[in-house]
């Protein structure tokens, strides 16, 4: 069992050494040029009902990362002084930061309105994050586990859609989110690594956050 | 009384919104008056067969109604935005009075294309005369584009506000005063992707909507009393800005300070 | 003779004219009118004699009312009908629909709104309600008298109707309305590009062949011009539906029978009623002939038991 405890320690370590070394080059990138012409942007051959799909995977995308964001900060606030699990969920909320900004870039870029809710979902997550926390570091993991499950799947799901349409600014945007899916998945290994699966509760506690970000999915949908 | 659609009537003809939009913006996907020399098949279309063909693009959108809308405009101050209007539009370009049927909601459609059509001018007048300017030089640039086209019309312009306060009507002017705006802040540069988006656009509806009511009674030369309102309007919300963002930093400072002192008594790590 | 479905509706909606002496029950053999007198009086086309030279058995089939008959015998017999409602037309429309055919109507000239100077072709026009609405529109909105009408029926007696109606108001013997016999599937003497409107109330769904009506109504329409067709629709209100149904099967024929002495004329018009295509498939055959429609091409009237049909000639 120690042998195994150790071999999880050395694998988050090569694991996180691997992702400091690739987000590293991800803060050296940048969005392409924002365009000067307005009619570059105006004229995106786009059907309106692409454009309003568009529009709301922007929003809840942001509105995901919102979400996960103030997870992982309600999570540092409690379990940040912790030895084995702290070190992982900074760097998580390190990514989801990038995320985040990323998305707030994009936002303008491509004219899409950002959610109204979004005190709300800052609330939530941080709600979640701190309640998940104290019920134990398996049950935050657990939590972790949850969302980027669902972000995960979202995403895949976004990209599903946005395969039928073809548009050079189309193709960044999916790049992104290929880029932003793989990172989430990532993170829902992470936290099976970190013992979620043992996490008091497990079932319940998917079922509700699973639920939970489907709700908010919907509602972002349209908000 | 009320209209059933089936699913027959969705393939292939899609029904909103306004065609002359899309021949204003050069999309051509949705159109409204449709006829069999313009059926397309949709992307959702089912076919009976197993092998469903590629979506065939779509057709151009008809334009001889956004032409007769377009021609239609001059004779607002004398008829104002009723189907006379529209008739007298539809006789300079050769078609009969009983022509203006094709827009049944008579005034309103054509307060409609006008509005799109200003917003359309006011964008591709103004965006690339952007450079150098300061953020609130840019929206006043914008507001003053975008009322000197309103101009010419602004006799007739309460009877307009009139027809668009009707309930029926009522949805129409806040999505254009929504995109207006919208647009505003863009050229502007706006890059704000929170909360900031929302009340930014407010404020701007607002500011607008206020300036271009003044506008309807002011009787001075040249409407320089519009211009001095949408002065002192943008500076009052420029004050309420530095307001709002001074109380923000207060608050921010507040919570910090707590968060602070419970971590020095160790209660969670902030 | 029947088909199923045909032979299930003749069991529920007719069980009392199973065992009279009607043409529904001796297969087309005698001449469609129940009233010896008025077989006698208005039989111009002897079946017995008019015996086709070509066999009829080969003739493509088309619906009256609920039955089947070959297409060249339904102008015929629609036809007859119309010759044995003519008279008490007016009063029947009253009574079937208690009045409200009038609102409809009204509403069909106040959506077509015409301005001075407008050319309108009422086809089926018979008693000329729309015609009249019409130029009482004209005369009353825009104090206009140069509005004009022409009034197309197939039908001498109705047209005879509508002449007489016309007689009593100030329209008559002035250029205003004009009136002709003809056949809305082939307009022989209207020439092209003529009319500013063309409407049809209730008539549409007599013709033998629409197509060719709304391809006619197409031709002789400027640029720009208006098709109106006020007819009867689905409702889809189901519980709309079974009063409706319960209303025309049940009441209506009953009605003619008291008032017109005429059962089965309103028999056939109900049922024809219910052969017509829907609101939706409509709309299709109008945007088929060239017609340019706006939004879904029609508004339903009192839950859909009627429907406005508009398209535009671009």
């Amino acid at each position: 069992m120690y042998l195994a405890i150790r071999r999880n320690y050395i694998n988050a370590t090569i694991i996180s050494f691997n992702k400091l070394h690739t987000f590293s080059v991800k803060y050296n990138s940048s969005l392409k040029e924002e365009p000067k012409n307005y009619d570059q942007i105006k004229n995106i051959s786009l059907t309106p009902k692409q454009k309003q799909l568009i529009d709301s995977m922007i929003r809840i995308d942001q509105a995901g990362e919102i979400g996960a964001n103030y997870i992982y900060k309600g999570q540092m606030a409690i379990l940040g002084n912790d030895k084995k699990v702290g070190p992982i969920i900074q760097e998580m909320w390190e990514q989801e930061k990038y995320h985040l900004k990323t998305f707030d870039e994009i936002i303008p870029r491509y004219r899409a309105r950002p959610s109204f809710l979004r005190p709300i979902w800052e609330a939530a997550g941080f709600i979640l994050g701190v309640g998940t926390a104290m019920m134990g570091k398996e049950a935050a993991m657990a939590c972790t586990e949850a969302v980027e499950t669902v972000i995960g799947e979202h995403y895949n799901d976004q990209l599903r859609e946005l395969l039928h349409i073809e548009n050079n600014d189309i193709s960044e945007l999916k790049k992104i989110i290929k880029q932003f899916r793989d990172d989430e998945l990532h993170h829902l290994d992470t936290a099976v690594d970190f013992d979620a699966k043992k996490a008091p509760l497990h079932g319940p506690l998917t079922a509700i956050i699973h639920n939970g970000c489907k709700a908010a999915i919907w509602i972002t949908r349209r908000i | 009384m009320f209209k059933q659609k089936t699913a027959c009537i969705h393939q292939g003809n899609v029904i909103q919104p306004i065609i002359w939009r899309n021949v204003l913006n050069k999309q051509q996907n949705t159109r409204k008056f449709t006829s069999a020399a313009e059926d397309l098949k949709s992307e959702n279309s089912v076919n009976e067969q197993t092998h469903t063909p590629p979506p065939t693009p779509p057709n151009p959108p008809n334009p001889i109604p956004a032409e007769i809308l377009r021609a239609s405009l001059p004779f607002v101050n004398q008829y104002g935005w009723t189907i006379d209007t529209l008739a007298q539009g539809a006789k300079t370009l050769g078609y009969p009075y009983i022509s203006h049927g094709l827009f049944p909601r008579g005034g309103a459609e054509l307060i409609d294309y006008f509005l799109e059509d200003c917003r359309i001018k006011m964008t591709n007048e103004i965006f690339d005369k952007m450079d150098g300017l300061k953020v609130h030089q840019k929206i006043r640039f914008a507001c003053i584009t975008r009322l000197n086209l309103t101009k010419p019309y602004i006799k007739k312009w309460s009877e307009a506000l009139a027809i668009m306060a009707q309930p029926n009507n009522i949805p129409m002017p806040i999505e254009h005063l929504a995109k207006l705006v919208d647009d505003m802040w863009y050229l502007a540069g706006d890059k704000s992707a929170d909360m900031n988006w929302y009340s930014k656009r407010a404020i701007l509806a607002t500011i607008y909507t206020s300036t271009e009511l003044y506008m309807t009674q002011d009787t001075s030369p040249d409407y320089i009393g519009t211009f001095q309102f949408l002065d002192r309007r943008l500076q009052d919300s420029a004050t309420f800005g530095r307001l709002i963002g001074e109380i923000n930093t207060f608050a921010d400072f507040a919570v910090k300070s707590t968060f602070g002192i419970l971590s020095s008594k160790g209660i969670g790590r902030f | 003779m029947f088909s199923r479905i045909q032979f299930k509706r003749a069991i529920f909606f007719r069980p009392i004219i199973a065992n009279s002496n009607h043409i529904y029950n001796k297969g087309l053999r005698r001449p469609f009118s129940t009233s010896l007198k008025l077989q006698l009086a208005n039989t111009t086309v002897n079946f017995s004699e008019q015996q086709p030279q070509h066999d009829t058995s080969q003739e493509p089939k088309t619906h009256f009312g609920f039955k089947s008959v070959p297409e060249g015998m339904k102008e015929t017999l629609v036809g007859q009908v119309f010759e044995n409602v003519a008279t008490n037309y007016d009063v029947m429309n009253d009574a079937m629909s208690l009045g409200v055919h009038r609102l409809w109507k009204d509403h069909s000239v106040r959506t077509m709104a015409p301005g001075p100077g407008t050319k309108l072709l009422d086809v089926a026009g018979g008693t000329g309600d729309i015609a009249m609405g019409f130029l009482n529109y004209c005369k009353e909105i825009h104090g206009d008298t140069s509005a004009q009408v022409t009034l197309l029926d197939i039908n001498p007696k109705m047209l005879e109707v509508g002449r007489q109606r016309f007689a009593k108001t100030p329209y008559h013997n002035t250029s205003q309305v004009t009136f002709e016999i003809g056949n809305a599937e082939n307009l022989l003497s209207i020439p092209s590009n003529s009319y500013d409107v063309y409407t049809i109330a209730f008539g549409i769904r007599n013709c033998t062949h629409i197509d060719r009506v709304l391809r006619e109504a197409f031709r002789v329409l400027k640029p720009g011009g208006r098709f109106m067709c006020l007819e009867f629709g689905k409702v889809r209100n189901p519980l709309i539906s079974s009063i409706y149904n319960l209303y025309s099967f049940q009441v209506i024929p009953i009605i003619g029978q008291v008032i017109a002495a005429d059962r089965d004329s309103y028999q056939y018009l109900v049922e024809s009623i219910r052969q017509f295509p829907s609101q939706e498939q409509f709309a299709e055959m109008i945007k088929k002939a060239g017609f340019t429609i706006v939004g879904e091409g029609w508004e339903d009237l009192t839950f859909g038991i009627a429907a406005l049909h508009s398209g535009f000639k671009l």
